[in-house]
């Protein structure tokens, strides 16, 4: 106890397990947390829930669901800057947090970014920004802020998503809707998967003979663009021709 | 209704004119197109790009979420919630955020915050302003943090900024009523946005999407000295009340039927939802809302 950190000090903690409530283990999906029992096909979807518009006070907010993966984002502005600098276009401002309980086979996030959200912050804006039509929005800054509520995999590509969503709620001029997915590729038969579960995640970063690993992209569908791609693990060039 | 109709166009009619075009037939769509960012709007050439679209290869996509409005040749998406872009002439209602050297900061839900001059106001009892730092030390005598006031926008900057103004007794401090926020969008540019209805409640349409209800005040106070601090002392009746609620419940109802927001539908729906015997409450019923907006709607 005496090794908590500081800020965490001044906080009222929950405890660092936490058990999911009795009907989630009915719900379809939640079974894929584990890896022997994933219940859909290869190139298939987990369920989507998404929701537009449900935080009052921002300017536009979204709401997103992939089976366990609960992600949740609200956009503030466009607005002026702070500090009277001058810049032609809007700048964009992503925050992406895990929530402290939302990983539900690891430790307890902490409150501060860690070294992971800090990263998925900075793909967020590569990803989002080239949505955007900018040079609208003079002098302005466009705060983006991301809470992934339960962690199940998927979180990048779930909050670059939602986070499109929720900038078309606000009504902020853009190209078009980005919409980002993952595929895993399993290193022990080098079978691609279609939006791999945390699980699954974890396992293919390991790697093994066949590479292994998850590759998320950003995608303007009706401009027929990619907005971004992001790899993790090992994944051999030939698997990127298929 | 005839005539009604042509008012609640006017805003449109002045852009065709504009053009040089001859305005037959406004062209008024009914149904609406409801598009997202990036969908496509037409392929075919000719279209004007209005506001909420952009131009590819030829085609026009819309880059906000929002209902496609056509007139002749002009293809625009009036989005379903934006911030206000500010227009010369405008009359807003806004919030005093700051008090600052000379200016009053004011948050009016545009892109940039708008900014109200020391100079840009008639003092109380008409008095000519000494330039003096005394005088911008009394500033908050005038207006302080928190206060709602009308005004008009004076100026537009390059990048989006508002300047505003009061130089007229009809502006100033708003007190004794009630504000109501809707989308920008909705609010439609008419003749008068002080209106008066005639069952005693006075309304102020700031385009910004903010409105002001209050109960008609009767007063003979001569315009040229009355103080814009001037707070309503006058007690408000519970039949006011009533009414002024009444009044806010049927422009929450038609901001949620995305129906436009004037003097004539703001009546409409009054009078639809008294005919109706809706207490003030129900009308914002979800069944009530689709009911009472119903001649309204066809005005988009």
């Amino acid at each position: 106890m005496a090794a908590r950190r500081v800020e965490e000090r001044y906080r009222s903690n929950a405890p660092v397990t936490t058990v999911r409530p009795l009907h989630h283990s009915f719900l379809p999906g939640s079974q894929a947390t584990n890896l022997a029992k994933r219940d859909r096909k290869r190139n298939e979807f987990r369920q989507f829930f998404m929701k537009t518009g449900i935080i009052g006070q921002a300017s536009g907010s979204a709401y997103l669901e992939m089976a366990n993966t609960k992600i949740i984002c609200g956009i503030y502005g466009p607005r002026q800057i702070p500090k009277m600098e001058f810049s032609e276009k809007a700048k964009l401002q992503c925050d992406f947090k895990f929530a402290t309980f939302a990983e539900s086979r690891r430790e307890r996030r902490k409150y501060t970014a860690d070294k992971e959200e800090k990263e998925f912050s900075m793909l967020m804006v590569q990803a989002l920004e080239s949505s955007l039509i900018l040079e609208k929005y003079p002098k302005s800054v466009i705060d983006c802020y991301v809470i992934v509520l339960e962690n199940d995999g998927g979180a990048l590509n779930g909050a670059i998503t939602c986070a499109s969503m929720a900038l078309a709620n606000a009504g902020i001029e853009m190209y078009d809707l980005v919409a980002a997915a993952s595929i895993g590729l399993n290193p022990l038969n080098g079978e691609i998967l279609l939006d791999p579960t945390e699980a699954e995640e974890i396992e293919y970063k390991k790697g093994g003979k066949k590479g292994g690993g998850v590759v998320t992209i950003g995608f303007m569908p009706g401009m027929n663009e990619i907005t971004q791609i992001w790899q993790s693990g090992q994944i051999p060039q030939e698997k990127w021709l298929l | 209704m005839a005539s009604n109709m042509f008012f609640f166009l006017s805003a449109e009619v002045g852009n065709m004119k504009r053009e040089g075009g001859i305005v037959q037939n406004a062209d008024i769509q009914i149904d609406a197109q409801i598009v997202l960012p990036g969908q496509l709007i037409t392929r075919e050439v000719g279209y004007l790009r209005g506001h909420g679209t952009y131009e590819l290869d030829g085609s026009l996509y819309a880059s906000v979420s929002g209902i496609v409005e056509r007139v002749n040749k002009l293809i625009s998406v009036k989005p379903l919630k934006a911030k206000y872009p500010g227009e010369v002439g405008d009359v807003v209602v806004g919030r005093i955020t700051q008090v600052l050297q000379k200016t009053w900061r004011i948050e009016v839900n545009g892109r940039q915050s708008a900014s109200l001059q020391l100079s840009a106001i008639n003092l109380p009892g008409g008095a000519q302003r000494r330039r003096t730092t005394a005088d911008e030390l009394n500033m908050r005598t005038i207006f302080v943090e928190n206060d709602l006031i009308s005004c008009e926008v004076q100026q537009v900057h390059s990048d989006g900024q508002l300047a505003l103004h009061t130089r007229s007794a009809k502006y100033g401090k708003l007190t004794g009523g009630q504000l109501i926020t809707v989308p920008s969008a909705l609010m439609k540019r008419v003749k008068n946005h002080f209106y008066s209805f005639t069952f005693g409640v006075d309304v102020i349409l700031g385009l910004n999407g903010n409105i002001w209800i209050s109960q008609t005040i009767r007063d003979d106070t001569n315009y040229d000295l009355k103080d814009i601090r001037t707070e309503t002392k006058a007690e408000i009746t519970s039949i006011s009340r009533e009414k002024i609620s009444r009044v806010r419940n049927c422009i929450q109802a038609l901001a949620s039927a995305f129906a436009p927001i004037s003097p004539d539908t703001i009546m409409e729906t009054y009078e639809e939802s008294i005919d109706r015997g809706l207490s003030c409450s129900d009308i914002l019923k979800p069944d009530n809302i689709y009911e009472v907006t119903q001649r309204a709607r066809l005005r988009r």
